[in-house]
């Protein structure tokens, strides 16, 4: 039998008008994603990345292409129809939850959707201990909690359904040395326990290389490498590849 | 060693958090004057009396009598009840209306997006008292064909407002992340955008008040408003204009309550808005 | 060589409200001298930095200490004074340099209007060629564009030209890569340290990522809730690093090893928590059953090196 990759993109192109001018943002795009993997994507701002994810998840339209999900085509469907098996945490963290609304408020509004109730208590208790924070952050509002604490109640939200698929765009991007060392640990020990697939946007060769085993490297819309993350560090073909390296600050 | 400006800025945002409450305080007062305006007025204010027409301020009638003997003060306590509630009618109706549609058109863009705003240029092409003149007269007189006849163009200010604001808010990533939640778009439009919308549209309401009541006021002082012999403020200038020197108060009672009234709703406006610019919250 | 301190700053106090957010920070930026703060959100490195530009924020107010530039004491200048200093002898960039331009006029006018208060005349070879050294290619159409048609990088970058172009004795950056991609972060800090080394010009650059303060640094200084926490030329300080949170925030810092950088647990002190004791206690991985007595007083490690606590009791 025939293994199906979990996820697959085949030759996605987006469009965008910017500035007046046709800009290919998404230009032939095709990947996979088996099920327990993590790709990393790599590149800088605008090569496509972050375009991606957010037509994986169903928050853009393709101009063409298509999108399987276990082999079925979900191109053009609703986020309400994928996202029990999808969900994606953001780069901003504070602003992926509502202003107005306590962070417990936005939890539950997810754990609604698994549960179609409020089954929240024991849910809710199971999730802090699993991202390591105490519960009285959740009676909070976002602008309160620190971008660090914030993130890890965005991928708590992200894990209560325990999806199938997590897109992490540029989640470390925004936290400072420490706190972004912090989220990817977490992130490396909820994929064991919810055996994940993910999904790892950044534009941080370094931090990929240790969390993904697979990475795809963007440049303006094009994916110039693909390999394991063992052969895109240690020799790396493009030349752009090579640049992306090079540039990465290490003590 | 302290770094300090003019006035701290924890002083400042404290200052306008009390100018705030104090003209909160002040509108509040205005509303339970209007909705007593029956218990309050000294005299009743449709009774005529053709033998103390147009007499001066005195203890039984605190603001005089106007040309038919009625008590110019009770006339202008219940004149409050129909100009301020029906301002605030109108500006709750049209808010609603408004935002609305503003928020849908916002959001979905595409058709939507421009029927109804078309539909809004065209409306604010005419200048709103002309439109709103030209309404009232084919409908003929009387208080409700007036409001109607202000509300066609009221709303469309809400509806520009939602838009944008809708437009501006429906890429922040907590939407994302709602309609990955499983979250309808009348959940999404309802419990997450227009919460967050909302402080900034009723800012302007309170300011509309003002604009609202001395829309009514001229309607009503062209005769196309409020039928006598119902007190309101803009017909009751129109009935004393030429008396204005021969009893003053007759003018000025109705006036000075109108402007009173309408700076209070303005400031209040003013300094809310004051207050979430400093805070920026709203 | 006191003739050689550009910037002095002497047990510096801010606060916010009624709790501290800076407590007794010392330390001193020679003439080019390329000095870094290093530490996570909220230890108050941008704090330091607003205080010497004397930005009035809302609550932060410098409640004690000195800062001494070239002699003068800024905390005691008035708004004027400290105009005058601000541009040509004391140059800022911020974090985020889309709200530091105004988005409805062109650069171009806002090169001229910022160079003309400075007294210093806008001569287009001069700007453009400033544009050539940080990479910035088509000059002349930057110069004609809008902050809100680039990118944060493009805007960090004019920002960092603008504060080049006035030529400042003293240049603050505050966390000035920390928005950017991997290749831009590394075009800046090379531009910087080339912008030193051809003007002289001193950089006090506050940044949490120790990859570029080992870069670019000279001096390491590393604060904590407030506080100084290590202090040294910064190969000392990389190579041994002697207060326990610089060993952390060392390990934090991802490389290609193939393994994930390590993590602190928990968060620091809430802005503004004063601490008797240590304030890194709680999460320090030599705490001992002890309490940590006088924990903020320095002591020298080495020649140039300085820490308050080596880790043991």
């Amino acid at each position: 039998m025939v293994n199906i990759p979990l996820l697959q993109v085949s030759h996605a192109v987006r469009d965008y008008k910017r500035n007046g001018r046709q800009v290919r943002v998404l230009n032939d795009i095709s990947l996979y994603l088996n099920a327990g993997e993590t790709l990393g994507i790599v590149g800088e701002s605008g090569s496509g990345k972050s375009t991606l994810l957010r037509h994986i998840a169903c928050l853009d339209k393709l101009n063409s292409g298509s999108i399987f999900l276990r082999g079925q085509d979900y191109t053009g469907a609703k986020p309400r129809q994928i996202c029990r098996d999808i969900q994606m945490v953001f780069q901003d963290a504070v602003a992926s939850f509502d202003p107005r609304m306590t962070i417990r408020r936005s939890l539950c509004e997810t754990l609604r959707l698994r549960d179609g109730k409020d089954n929240t208590d024991a849910q809710i208790k199971l999730l802090m201990s699993y991202v390591g924070l105490p519960e009285e952050l959740l009676d909070r509002y976002p602008h309160q909690l620190s971008g660090g604490q914030c993130q890890r109640m965005a991928l708590a939200r992200a894990i209560s359904i325990v999806p199938a698929i997590l897109l992490c765009d540029e989640i470390t991007s925004a936290l400072d040395v420490s706190a972004q060392a912090q989220i990817v640990r977490l992130l490396a020990k909820l994929r064991t326990k919810l055996d994940l697939a993910i999904i790892f946007v950044s534009h941080d060769l370094a931090l990929v290389s240790g969390l993904c085993d697979r990475i795809m490297v963007f440049h303006e819309g094009k994916c110039v490498e693909e390999g394991t993350a063992r052969q895109i560090i240690s020799t790396p073909q493009a030349e752009y590849t090579q640049r992306l390296l090079s540039s990465v600050l290490t003590v | 060693m302290k770094n300090r400006t003019s006035m701290s800025p924890l002083k400042r945002k404290e200052f306008l958090k009390i100018r705030v409450y104090s003209f909160v305080v002040l509108a509040v007062l205005l509303i339970v004057i209007s909705l007593l305006a029956p218990y309050l007025a000294p005299n009743n204010p449709n009774t005529t009396n053709s033998a103390i027409m147009n007499i001066a301020p005195s203890a039984e009638y605190p603001c005089g009598t106007d040309r038919l003997g009625r008590c110019v003060c009770s006339r202008v306590i219940m004149g409050a009840q129909t100009s301020i509630l029906s301002a605030i009618g109108l500006v709750a109706v049209s808010f609603l209306i408004g935002s609305v549609f503003g928020m849908l058109c916002g959001y979905y863009g595409g058709a939507i997006d421009n029927i109804i705003m078309r539909l809004a240029d065209v409306l604010l092409a005419f200048p709103q008292m002309v439109l709103a003149i030209a309404v009232a007269g084919i409908l003929g007189g009387g208080l409700l064909n007036a409001l109607i006849a202000l509300g066609i163009t009221a709303w469309t200010l809400y509806a520009r407002l939602a838009r944008s604001h809708t437009m501006s808010i429906k890429n922040e990533p907590f939407i994302a992340a709602a309609k990955l939640s499983g979250c309808s778009d009348f959940t999404i439009l309802f419990r997450h955008i227009l919460p967050n919308i909302v402080g900034s549209l009723l800012v302007n309401a309170t300011t509309q008040i003002g604009t609202t009541m001395i829309g009514i006021a001229g309607l009503s002082f062209l005769g196309l408003g409020v039928i006598p012999p119902n007190a309101e403020w803009g017909s009751m200038i129109n009935e004393a204009r030429s008396y204005i020197q021969l009893a003053p108060w007759t003018v000025l009672a109705p006036a000075i309550a109108m402007v009173v009234t309408i700076m209070i709703f303005n400031y209040l406006g003013d300094s809310v808005r004051d207050l979430a610019d400093v805070s920026g919250v709203i | 060589m006191m003739e050689e301190q550009l910037l002095t700053v002497n047990d510096l106090h801010i606060s916010y409200g009624d709790a501290d957010v800076v407590s007794q920070v010392s330390f001193s930026v020679k003439k080019g001298e390329i000095v870094c703060i290093v530490g996570e959100s909220g230890c108050g490195k941008s704090s330091v930095l607003k205080a010497i530009l004397g930005l009035p924020s809302l609550e932060t107010v410098v409640t004690g200490g000195s800062i001494v530039f070239e002699g003068r004491e800024l905390t005691s200048m008035n708004t004027k004074q400290r105009c005058r200093l601000m541009g040509v002898e004391i140059g800022f960039v911020p974090q985020n340099p889309g709200s530091s331009f105004n988005p409805v006029r062109s650069y171009e006018q806002q090169f001229r209007e910022t160079l003309s208060s400075h007294g210093r005349r806008f001569d287009q070879a001069e700007v453009l060629d400033c544009f050539e050294k940080l990479h910035l290619t088509y000059g002349a159409d930057i110069l004609k564009s809008y902050p809100y048609e680039m990118s944060g990088g493009m805007n960090q970058r004019i920002a960092i030209a603008l504060a080049m172009l006035l030529r400042p004795k003293l240049l603050l950056c505050d966390e000035v890569t920390s928005a950017l991609d991997v290749t831009t972060q590394k075009l800046v800090v090379e531009e910087l340290m080339q912008f030193r080394e051809n003007c002289g010009t001193a950089i006090l650059f506050v940044t949490h990522n120790l990859g570029v303060a080992a870069k670019m640094a000279d001096i390491i200084i590393v604060m904590y809730a407030g506080h100084l926490m290590e202090y040294g030329q910064s190969k000392k300080v990389l190579k041994t690093p002697a207060h326990p949170y610089t060993k952390c925030l060392m390990v934090a810092v991802p490389d290609f090893s193939g393994e994930l950088p390590c993590g602190l647990d928990g968060q620091p002190p809430l802005e503004g928590a004063t601490m008797e004791t240590c304030a890194f206690e709680p999460r320090c991985p030599y705490a001992g059953d002890m309490p940590h007595k006088n924990p903020y007083k320095m002591k020298q490690v080495s020649d140039g090196h300085f820490s308050c606590c080596t880790g043991r009791a």
